[in-house]
């Protein structure tokens, strides 16, 4: 496989399918404003739209080029075809709406898919976030779910 | 499969066609990255999907273009759980209604038995022994199946045909698969138990049997309607996502 890189410029297109989690989203999009490498737009989808969610992102306006759509059909494939229909980037990178990206998350995948021409998808690892107060449900998921990761604690990547 | 240098001794992981089915690799859409190419190609989400709808479009990709997939640990996405028992046993539920779809359309005819615990493969030779070692059986039968031969299977599984026998009036044989079920409950409780967390090994055994009931349950009886044995892997396994040299 001959690797060739693609000098010419490429757009980066972030969609978040989004429901009900207006206390999670805030950490998404904080992630995405600390990036090495700023997407060129960040679509988001409301699934349930809701007043809270709107005015949790309405605060980062200024940020993130934010393009917030409503999607009233329930289902989050819906959600992310509207997505990948407003977007207008060669490269389009779907985040969950209660993650946490590492700071060179985008700059990563969008590394790999330039050095490899005839990989279409890059996928990536999910590691746990402890909850400041973990209930035994929480150190479950954590601890079983994890694959032998530790889990981490927001308050000091932050 | 083609490995890219990586550090602190993990690599990325090239996954092919072949691979994929049992091995259940594919990017979560919590943390993918797609070329807008895959879905001017094949189309977008699959909408009819309540689950596994990320699982579909990376197989499809596989199947009908000529991409590739990889997957990079370096891409990291730091995750919230579900926090409440309800909202897990949901998310279970949804992903068992989900995945019999998905490899009902992908995978190919015959009833395919795995053994995938038998021994977690740790480098790559053992990832290619183990590989081998996937397909026990394959029967050319007109409709195609699913088994994993896990602990947990096996315990519920034998389980079950302990009390059919037992209500059929074959006391004897119900006795052998009773203790043979307890053998892989055992089994089951010691494969993915660290050390680390036996303070709590009895609740989180309870919660690892629930949820696993929940999918295998909702997984077999949504294999049904689509006229498939379907019995899934449950989250026991361990994922050789992973591999050190």
């Amino acid at each position: 496989m001959a690797n060739q890189v693609d000098k010419s410029p490429r757009t980066v297109s972030v969609i978040m399918a989004t429901r009900f989690r207006s206390h999670y989203i805030g950490g998404a999009l904080d992630s995405l404003c600390r990036q090495s490498m700023m997407p060129d737009e960040l679509v988001i989808v409301d699934n349930g739209p809701c007043e809270k969610t709107r005015k949790v992102v309405e605060t980062y306006q200024d940020r993130l080029p934010i393009k917030y759509v409503i999607e009233e059909t329930p289902g989050v494939a819906n959600a992310r075809n509207k997505g990948i229909n407003l977007s207008f980037g060669d490269y389009i990178l779907f985040i969950d709406d209660d993650c946490f990206a590492d700071k060179y998350w985008i700059e990563n995948i969008v590394t790999l898919l330039d050095e490899n021409p005839d990989v279409g998808c890059v996928g990536g690892d999910l590691y746990p976030i402890m909850p400041e107060n973990p209930s035994i449900v929480d150190e479950f998921c954590c601890e079983v779910f994890a694959k032998g990761e530790d889990p981490i604690d927001l308050s000091k990547i932050k | 499969m083609i490995n890219i240098p990586f550090k602190k001794g993990k690599k990325a992981m090239l996954i092919t066609k072949n691979e994929h089915v049992i091995l259940q690799s594919f990017a979560v859409t919590a943390n993918a990255g797609y070329r807008r190419e895959v879905f001017k190609q094949n189309g977008g989400f699959d909408n009819k999907l309540k689950s596994g709808e990320d699982m579909e479009i990376y197989f499809r990709m596989l199947y009908k273009s000529n991409f590739k997939g990889i997957f990079d640990p370096r891409c990291k996405m730091y995750h919230h759980y579900r926090n409440s028992f309800k909202a897990l046993m949901k998310q279970w539920i949804w992903y068992g209604k989900g995945h019999p779809r998905v490899f009902c359309q992908y995978g190919s005819n015959g009833i395919h038995i795995y053994y995938p615990n038998l021994k977690v493969p740790k480098t790559e030779v053992e990832f290619e022994e183990w590989h081998a070692l996937k397909k026990l059986v394959t029967i050319p039968f007109y409709t195609c199946g699913f088994i994993a031969l896990t602990p947990f299977n096996l315990f519920m599984s034998s389980a079950f045909f302990a009390f059919l026998l037992n209500v059929l009036g074959f006391k004897d044989l119900s006795q052998y698969f009773l203790v043979f079920s307890l053998f892989s409950f055992l089994l089951s409780f010691f494969n993915g138990v660290k050390l680390k967390y036996l303070r709590h090994s009895l609740s989180y055994s309870v919660i690892r049997l629930c949820l696993n009931f929940c999918f295998i349950l909702t997984g077999f009886l949504e294999g049904l309607k689509m006229k498939t044995i379907f019995l899934d892997i449950s989250f026991e396994r361990s994922e050789p996502t992973h591999l050190e040299k």
